[in-house]
């Protein structure tokens, strides 16, 4: 019995042998499909790191994958997108982690023409050629003008270019023109999506959805396997310095758990997850990676109704909140650095920026916060609560409903309030459904905007924050769900928005926050952060927190 | 054997063509344009932009008259393109079949060939240390959640990687990619991305099978002609193999059969943990991204595998036991 025991064994054993040998050799069409880019790849070492003759090689493993090459249409316009493409097609200009620009494609930031009616021109560098030798040129910028002028066509972005006109100057050259009196004070930041080659005569929207065709980048891609992965190689007609990588990969990993495991076996180099607090303690503990924590320009705030809670009783909230206890609860666990934020318009790591939060705010007054109150004729009930002609101080807060983050902040601001006669009750509805009720829907269900006292949600800032700002806070936009009104907070913003000083426009918008703090249409608490890990052997590595994103100087990369 | 075979792929048809009408039917009863009907149809003029685009998919047309559209290009090899990226549908089935088929084959065949070896001992030595202590691994790992147990497994590996010096196991995907190597090298990877994830599928598939030929082999040990085996002087190692076990084996290959065409849907948990774009990670999508065309597709490619395999199990129980052919 032994005997015939060993024997099966052995069968078995090479069974099982055959078994994994026919698993792992079998078939894969996919291995050979180079999507695009020529396979020859004359020129590469010359841009390649000078320090090594080996090829070098990262791995960055996305959470997302693009769902489109030409990430400017209104469908694809995804962050995933961008990281990818940006180091293929052209951009004018490039946005720098302070948020300031500095030109990319053009030879110079766009030059202002003439003042009033505004003229922009924007000229490409001559050295810069797509991958098939063709030239970048002005047909490119016409292609991308002529695809975002107009709010009805497939762009993610037409503002600035719906009320333009276009002027071709020459080949490498356009101007851009907008009526007397009504200036793009953002016109810096035009043809800055990376803008794909025109020459070859390709849809808008769906010319390039699974194929780049050209590179004019530092990169191009050389192959694309849809779900699974995708590899850029250096473009030899990049004019630029670098890059020092032979082969970028992206894996795209949907799972974010899988994310630090792979970085920990070195099956991925980079990885750029959503933050969470057991995620970021996992990778701080793994030797030979590096990490960063940045406070980007999306930003969490408390607003509120005006229609249905008073200046007073919002003058309360403000000084009753310990932002600090709520930055060290959610935010510490991610960062030291982290702070209150202090302004509405520019974000903490901005140039611009400055804490415009009153002395009064800075720190919580419970006793002020009720004698705010008193002054405006609220009395303390029975049972605590506040109450006015009849009326309880009871104010209803919503927010996503399923974000653990937000509902934490929510149970912290009921247990502050509270302790200063406001009761507070949450009333959530599940993820984005909530913006029905604050904003106002058309669909189903339908109703008019303003169905809450508080609402915490996040607003996304920009390095050219004017017209957004007006968006936000502007008497009677529709992106002002507080219905919040302030004339010379109005008049500040709607002066910033002409004003093509930057720097002029910056003290308008401060002056503006300054004065909200004030009339109070919100109370910002925190930015969010973006985390960046890496294998600390390579450098340069630099997170964007803007929509650049950490790929935003990949030909800068390099293994130390 | 070619009668009952031809018997049995004649039976296929009508079930191959019902579970064209049910992958259909399942799929075609969700309005795959649900909430653009919504917003549209509150915008002025919305009425019209809706009966276009019913038009343009062919909802305005009957339920019959669209199985029958749709089954005809599915005959001539079209099912149609996914609304999410615009590829057709046999091309992803045609990618994510073989890599779920690969870890499934991998995982079904070691699991049985353990399994039986394992069910077969501790029913021979009943009550044994061996079958006492097989048993309890068997009722560990039935109890394991698969995320969880793909995590340890994980986890060891990389453990495993570090000790050792060198990545033998990789916790991603079913290969590296651009993988620059000779045959040995390729092998090597290929084999350090599926041990894991077939560990995980085998382990749990083990226990269940293990019980399966336990059980089985028992009964068949107690019976009259392996008695009179015994009592002829057949030797021990004679019965077990030539007596017992072939008869013992048709419950553990009708078991492998039904699990073998499941797994063959996805190994929806075990893909996702090691991010293999599979069957199961092809329907997940799909679902998440209202892929009508690709669910369809789906179900269809799923419902023909079970056919296949369980065609291929009546066969194979056709071989073990003649009773069958010509009953």
């Amino acid at each position: 019995m032994l005997g015939n025991t060993r024997k099966l064994t052995r069968w078995t054993a090479v069974l099982l042998a055959l078994v994994l040998l026919a698993a792992a050799c079998g078939d894969d069409d996919q291995d050979d499909q180079p999507v695009t880019g020529p396979t020859d790849e004359t020129g590469t070492a010359t841009t390649a790191a000078p320090e090594t003759s080996d090829p070098t090689s990262v791995v960055i493993g996305l959470e997302q994958e693009l769902t489109n090459f030409n990430n400017l249409t209104a469908g694809d316009n995804l962050l995933a997108g961008r990281q990818v493409i940006r180091a293929v097609w052209p951009t004018c200009t490039r946005t720098l982690p302070n948020s300031t620009f500095e030109p990319y494609f053009c030879e110079s930031l766009p030059t202002v023409v003439n003042e009033d009616p505004l003229i922009v021109e924007y000229k490409l560098r001559a050295d810069a050629n797509w991958s098939d030798g063709t030239p970048v040129s002005s047909d490119d910028m016409v292609f991308y003008f002529e695809n975002c002028n107009d709010p009805e066509d497939d762009c993610a972005g037409t503002a600035g270019f719906d009320s333009a006109e276009l002027e071709v100057v020459d080949a490498k050259t356009v101007r851009l023109s907008w009526p007397e009196g009504q200036p793009f004070v953002e016109y810096i930041a035009l043809f800055s999506g990376p803008f794909p080659p025109a020459h070859l005569g390709l849809d808008w929207t769906e010319g390039f959805r699974n194929d780049p065709m050209l590179a004019a980048g530092p990169y191009q891609v050389d192959e694309y396997n849809p779900g699974s992965d995708l590899t850029l190689v250096p473009n030899p007609t990049w004019f630029g310095d670098g890059p020092h990588i032979d082969e970028v990969t992206f894996r795209f990993i949907s799972d974010v758990g899988n994310l630090p495991l792979a970085l920990e076996n070195g099956e991925v180099d980079v990885i750029y997850p959503q933050p969470q607090v057991d995620l970021v303690a996992q990778i701080a503990a793994l030797d030979s990676v590096a990490s960063t924590i940045t406070f980007g320009p999306t930003w969490e705030h408390i607003t509120f109704n005006t229609a249905t809670v008073p200046v007073e009783v919002r003058r309360a909230i403000a000084l009753a909140l310990d932002r600090e206890l709520i930055v060290t609860a959610l935010m510490r666990p991610f960062s030291q650095s982290a702070q209150p934020l202090g302004n509405r318009v520019y974000m903490n790591g901005q140039a611009q920026y400055q804490d415009n939060t009153p002395a009064e705010f800075q720190v919580r007054d419970v006793d002020a916060a009720r004698a705010a109150l008193e002054q405006g004729g609220w009395t303390p009930g029975n049972d605590g609560v506040y109450t006015r002609d009849e009326r309880r101080l009871s104010l209803r807060i919503r927010t996503t409903g399923g974000n653990p983050r937000r509902e934490q902040f929510q149970e912290l601001v009921q247990n502050q309030l509270g302790e200063a006669g406001i009761e507070i009750t949450i009333d959530n509805l599940p993820g984005g459904e909530i913006f029905g009720p604050v904003f106002g829907s058309e669909n189903d269900p339908p109703g008019p905007p303003g169905d809450f006292d508080l609402v915490i949600f996040a607003w996304v800032g920009g390095p050219l924050p004017a017209s957004s700002t007006l968006q936000v806070f502007g008497t009677g936009s529709d992106s002002n769900p507080g219905a919040y009104v302030d004339d010379q907070v109005n008049d500040l913003l709607i002066e910033a928005t002409v004003t093509l000083d930057l720097d002029r426009q910056a003290e308008l918008l401060n002056r503006a926050d300054a004065l909200m703090w004030q009339s109070l249409p919100n109370v910002p608490v925190y930015q969010l952060p973006f985390f960046l890990a890496w294998n600390d052997s390579l450098i340069n590595l630099e997170d964007n927190p803007t929509l650049e994103s950490f790929t935003w100087n990949l030909e800068e990369w390099a293994f130390s | 054997m070619l009668a009952y075979a031809t018997r049995k792929l004649l039976i296929s048809i009508p079930v191959l063509f019902f579970a064209t009408l049910v992958a259909f039917l399942l799929v075609a009863t969700v309005d795959p344009i649900a909430e653009q009907r919504v917003f549209l149809l509150s915008q002025p003029g919305g009425a019209e932009q809706v009966a276009r685009l019913e038009a343009s998919l062919g909802l305005d047309k009957p339920l019959i008259e669209r199985y029958g559209t749709w089954l005809g290009d599915l005959v001539q090899g079209d099912m149609g393109s996914s609304t999410e990226n615009g590829r057709a549908v046999t091309t992803l089935l045609g990618e994510a079949i073989p890599v779920t088929l690969r870890l499934v084959v991998a995982a079904t065949v070691i699991s049985v060939v353990f399994g039986v070896t394992v069910g077969v001992i501790s029913a021979v030595r009943k009550y044994s240390v061996f079958d006492n202590v097989s048993t309890f691994f068997a009722f560990l790992f039935f109890a394991m959640p698969v995320f969880w147990l793909g995590a340890v497994l994980k986890d060891l590996g990389i453990r495993f990687n570090d000790w050792w010096g060198r990545r033998i196991f990789f916790t991603i995907g079913e290969q590296s990619p651009r993988l620059d190597a000779d045959f040995w090298g390729t092998w090597a990877d290929r084999a350090g991305h599926i041990i894991l994830p077939a560990l995980t599928l085998i382990l749990i598939q083990l226990a269940a099978t293990s019980r399966f030929q336990r059980s089985a082999m028992l009964d068949v040990l107690e019976s009259d002609y392996v008695r009179t085996a015994r009592a002829k002087g057949v030797p021990r190692h004679r019965v077990v193999t030539r007596h017992a076990l072939r008869n013992a084996l048709l419950p553990v290959v009708s078991y492998t059969g039904l699990t073998f065409g499941t797994l063959i849907g996805g190994t929806v948990v075990t893909e996702v943990v090691f991010n293999w774009q599979g069957m199961g990670r092809l329907f997940l999508d799909s679902l998440l991204d209202g892929d009508v065309a690709v669910s369809q597709g789906w179900l269809l490619a799923v419902g023909v595998s079970v056919i296949a395999v369980n065609l291929l199990t009546d066969l194979v129980y056709g071989l073990l036991d003649p009773r069958v052919r010509h009953g």
